[in-house]
């Protein structure tokens, strides 16, 4: 999915949304983006790594995220657990995210907290080590195996990971879910983790990015102070860039589940971020699936009462990405929804997406980015992802172009051209017990 | 620190370095000293928050009808929001099944625009649309680019004269209302413990504790639905507010004709007393095989006109309200129990409750109850800390003062306000007085939060079989109820 950032679309409302920020790259490698904005008196950071679950070694499954953790826990001049006690003191907040592909940390603070979050921010770029205690990592490793199993608890909080076990082989760098597994969370060690942040927590591996109620030139100058000090060990651990070269069979998987619903997802391998075709996937998905009047919400919830729900997700990252539609009812079997789906994706060739349905479908996508570049906490964020995919710090500018140029005809396309019988992967979610899965499915371990 | 260090190693080599050949050349000048590196020996200095000044809104007499506006300066989107001075308990003595399809169907669609055409014209404009109807009030509000703020103002007057109400989706909301209660409601765990909380909390026939009626959800009709709308709209007062990037100018032709007609004079009801049932009550909720067991404790708290209102969002606040609260600290961080534990507190006219939330595995449930009563007992004991006092300052400072980062965050502000009737100078005044409040207030707030006489219930969501011993242990008094009772609230 295009990063949720937003674009140009020549004088149109929220064209000047779409702006390009003042860049500059520090002597360690450290990529900077800055932009000011007065509505608040609040300034956003952001700063994302280049290290996601793709890059873990066997053993070390679920270790990215478990790193996002320790990232909180103190450095070499910040005791623990005051990282969080001296920013929360000054009135701010902070969290991350991992991903796939990134691991991703964020402020939000007082204009008056700027040198306080830099030297955070920078003191764990740097000098991170000693703050990865053995006590620190056991706890840690403690919540993290926590976190899953409250999202495993409710009903289809399961279903991503399996579907992410069923669309990539065994091989492949998105195989295991992000969270990890069982067996190796809970085995991570001090020096293990220790050594998976000299591979990859590196400045030359890590984009920064500061919007909000900065003078940008004093801001400027702040972030040059603060990471003056931040080693340069050079680049991280290449990562692992391509896809698999062969293509791979069908697969057909079932959960069960403490559900009442059965639900089937089908899921199609597609393009990774930035792909000439990203744009028509993103676009596919809400002319098929967003409220009523669009075609698969319409034949299976609106116009009858087949679904409870129905949904389509088009997901890039950056190795790879996947399109998935799927479906939930009580009675209505699996095989009916999943046939139903299908078949809306493949008329898609033959009724063919009128003007007025993709007109639709990028007003929705358009509204959702500008909302994003207009918070300062979330823009912070667009800016980081854009640069980390293009490599262009005013990448924003003519993102939407993109999006602006499909065409029916390219919604069609990407249908021939990625959605392969041959390559569907489904999976049934059911209740325990219940054994109306697809037929055929086999049952999806997460270890 | 590394660039000092050579520097220093460069200098203490000079002396027993061979010389150097003589040089045919002057020597080049020293390189200038490279700046200092940051002070990393304490975290620096962070100077204490200001309060932004916000605007007061400007009232309007149009027609019958008030309007609120408010112009907020660079952001992208307008929004109105139309309040009709009427609710479920003006309707039906309160909140039923009927009010709730209301509340959900009133914006499908319309005589001018079907619900196909609607759909439509609100992704092509980018309209965001809800309705609901309250206990007192029924809302609807629109956010749009402000350059299509006609849109909403248009849009806003058909849903207040001609919404339809059709037949078939009066049917799909009595499938999607039955499919909620009776299959996936029951079979959440989180969706469980919510609904036994608050059904605990306010009894039957109290118009804030109405329970679901799947009998009477599986009757609602079309022509219910358009009756009481028609009462509903013929004598109500209503109230529109306007927040974005327009001046009055902009929208007062538009706003004219969107309430013209509309409107009674008159007041929204009263919000309601609770007086909750004394003593501790505790519920249980069996879910055989869930490994986890979902954790909801409530008292009572100051009400929001209370002189106690900011001491208890600072008590709060180090609670259970942030990521270092105590709560979470001891749960999460120490002992690794959950992935979040939170408090809340809440706060209207007339009531007000305090909570604390937090899932766990069924083994370490009795652990976490002695936790979390040993936390409440701290702040009895001793209050909080000044420093924790501050931090919950600066954080709602700094929220403050976000007020405008988006249309989204404007209108939160000035909703807020315009239901509780307060100016957005009584509000900074409020919230400045936190800076002065010190930790004996708190103290004593919670002394009366959590002191042994004040009504308090525990509900516990998990697998009766890993549960039941532990919580024998505390020696209360347990309920055990189904998750379709809790869902439902027949308990």
């Amino acid at each position: 999915m295009m990063w949720l950032a937003v674009a140009a679309f020549a004088g149109g409302p929220g064209a000047d949304l779409a702006t390009a920020p003042t860049t500059f790259t520090l002597d360690n490698g450290l990529v900077v983006l800055l932009e000011r904005v007065d509505r608040t008196d609040t300034v956003a950071l952001h700063v994302a790594y280049g290290v996601g679950s793709r890059d873990e070694r066997p053993g070390e499954k679920g270790c990215a995220h478990l790193f996002e953790h320790l990232m909180f826990e103190g450095s070499a001049n910040v005791p623990t657990n005051q990282f969080d006690a001296w920013l929360t003191a000054a009135g701010g907040d902070n969290n991350a995210y991992t991903t796939e592909d990134e691991t991703a940390y964020w402020m939000k603070f007082p204009s008056g907290a700027l040198d306080l979050a830099l030297f955070l921010e920078s003191d764990r770029m740097g000098f991170l080590l000693s703050g990865v205690q053995d006590e620190n990592v056991a706890n840690q490793r403690k919540v993290v195996l926590q976190e899953r199993a409250e999202g495993y608890a409710e009903p289809n909080g399961r279903d991503w990971d399996a579907i992410s076990r069923l669309l990539w082989p065994s091989d492949h760098p998105y195989h295991t879910p992000v969270i990890g597994t069982v067996a190796d969370v809970a085995g991570f060690t001090t020096a293990g983790t220790q050594d998976f942040w000299k591979r990859h927590y590196r400045s030359r591996n890590a984009v920064l990015s500061v919007v909000g109620a900065i003078d940008l030139a004093e801001a400027e100058a702040r972030i040059r102070h603060w990471f003056s000090d931040v080693p340069d060990p050079g680049p991280a651990e290449p990562r692992v860039t391509k896809p698999r070269a062969t293509p791979w069979p069908a697969t057909n998987g079932y959960l069960e589940d403490d559900v009442e619903e059965r639900t089937v997802y089908l899921a199609w391998p597609t393009v990774p971020t930035g792909h000439p075709d990203e744009p028509a996937l993103d676009l596919l998905s809400l002319v098929l699936s967003n409220g009523r009047g669009t075609r698969i919400d319409e034949r299976l919830y609106y116009g009858s009462a087949l679904a409870t729900s129905s949904f389509t997700y088009a997901s890039e990252m950056d190795i790879e990405g996947a399109f998935l539609l799927g479906a939930s009812h009580p009675d209505t079997s699996l095989d009916t929804l999943a046939r139903i789906l299908e078949s809306e994706v493949r008329f898609i060739t033959q009724g063919v997406p009128t003007d007025a349905e993709l007109q639709r479908a990028k007003e929705a996508l358009r509204t959702q980015w500008l909302d994003r570049l207009e918070d300062p906490q979330s823009r912070a964020e667009q800016l980081v992802d854009c640069y980390r995919h293009t490599g262009r710090a005013d990448c924003l500018v003519d993102e939407w172009q993109r999006y602006e140029k499909v065409q029916p005809a390219d919604l069609v396309r990407v249908v021939q051209t990625y959605f392969d019988p041959e390559r569907r992967v489904t999976l049934s979610v059911v209740p325990r017990g219940d054994g109306k899965y697809l037929l055929g499915a086999q049952p999806v371990e997460l270890p | 620190m590394i660039v000092a260090l050579a520097a220093a190693l460069a200098l203490a080599a000079t002396p027993s370095d061979p010389p150097a050949a003589a040089p045919t050349e002057a020597a080049p000048a020293a390189a200038p000293a490279p700046p200092p590196g940051p002070d990393r020996t304490k975290p620096p200095a962070v100077a204490a928050p200001t309060l932004r000044t916000l605007a007061e809104p400007t009232v309007h007499t149009v027609g019958a009808a008030r309007v609120h506006h408010i112009q907020v300066p660079d952001v992208r989107k307008v929004s109105v929001i139309l309040s009709l001075g009427r609710g479920a308990v003006d309707l039906d003595g309160q909140p039923r099944e009927w009010t709730r399809a209301l509340g959900a169907l009133w914006a499908e669609a319309t005589k001018t625009h079907p619900a196909d055409e609607l759909a439509l014209l609100l992704d092509l404009n980018d309209v965001d649309l809800s309705t609901q109807v309250g206990p007192h009030a029924g809302f609807v509000e629109l956010q749009v680019p402000k350059e299509k703020v006609d849109v909403a103002f248009s849009l806003g007057r058909e849903l207040l004269t001609e919404p339809t109400l059709h037949k078939k989706d009066v049917a799909r909301w009595i499938r999607d209302r039955k499919v909620w209660l009776e299959l996936n409601g029951p079979s959440s765990q989180s969706a469980v413990a919510d609904s036994a909380l608050t059904f605990a909390w306010y009894p039957a026939d109290h118009p804030y504790g109405a329970r679901p009626d799947p009998l009477a959800a599986a009757e609602v009709t079309s022509k219910q639905l358009k009756a009481g709308f028609a009462s509903w709209l013929s004598d109500v007062p209503v109230d529109v507010l306007i927040v974005g990037d327009l001046p009055w100018s902009a929208v007062e032709a538009a706003v004219t004709a969107m309430v013209d007609g509309l409107g009674a004079s008159g007041e929204r009801s009263p919000d309601l007393h609770l007086t909750p049932t004394p003593g501790t009550r505790v519920y249980a909720i069996d879910m055989p095989g869930q490994a986890q067991v979902a954790v909801r404790m409530q008292t009572t708290a100051p009400w929001r006109p209370d002189g106690d209102y900011p001491a208890s969002q600072a008590l709060n606040w180090a609670l259970g309200g942030n990521f270092l609260s105590r709560l979470n600290s001891n749960l999460r961080e120490e002992k690794g129990y959950t992935y979040g534990a939170r408090s809340r507190y809440f706060a209207d006219d007339t009531r007000g409750s305090f909570s604390v939330g937090v899932d766990v595995p069924s083994g370490v449930l009795a652990s976490t109850v002695t936790e979390i009563d040993r936390e409440l007992q701290r702040t009895v004991d001793a209050g909080v800390t000044a420093d924790e006092l501050d931090a919950a300052w600066r954080a709602m400072a700094k929220d403050w003062n976000e007020t405008y980062a988006d249309a989204g965050t404007a209108t939160g502000a000035y909703f807020d306000g315009f239901e509780h009737r307060e100016s957005m100078a009584e509000r900074q005044a409020r919230l400045q007085s936190l800076d002065a409040t010190t930790p004996l207030d708190v103290q004593r707030v919670a002394a009366t939060v959590f002191g042994a006489e004040t009504p308090r219930v525990w509900v516990f969501v998990g697998d009766k079989a890993a549960i039941e011993a532990q919580l024998a242990g505390f020696g209360w008094t347990l309920t055990w109820v189904s998750p379709e009772a809790a869902l439902l609230g027949t308990f």
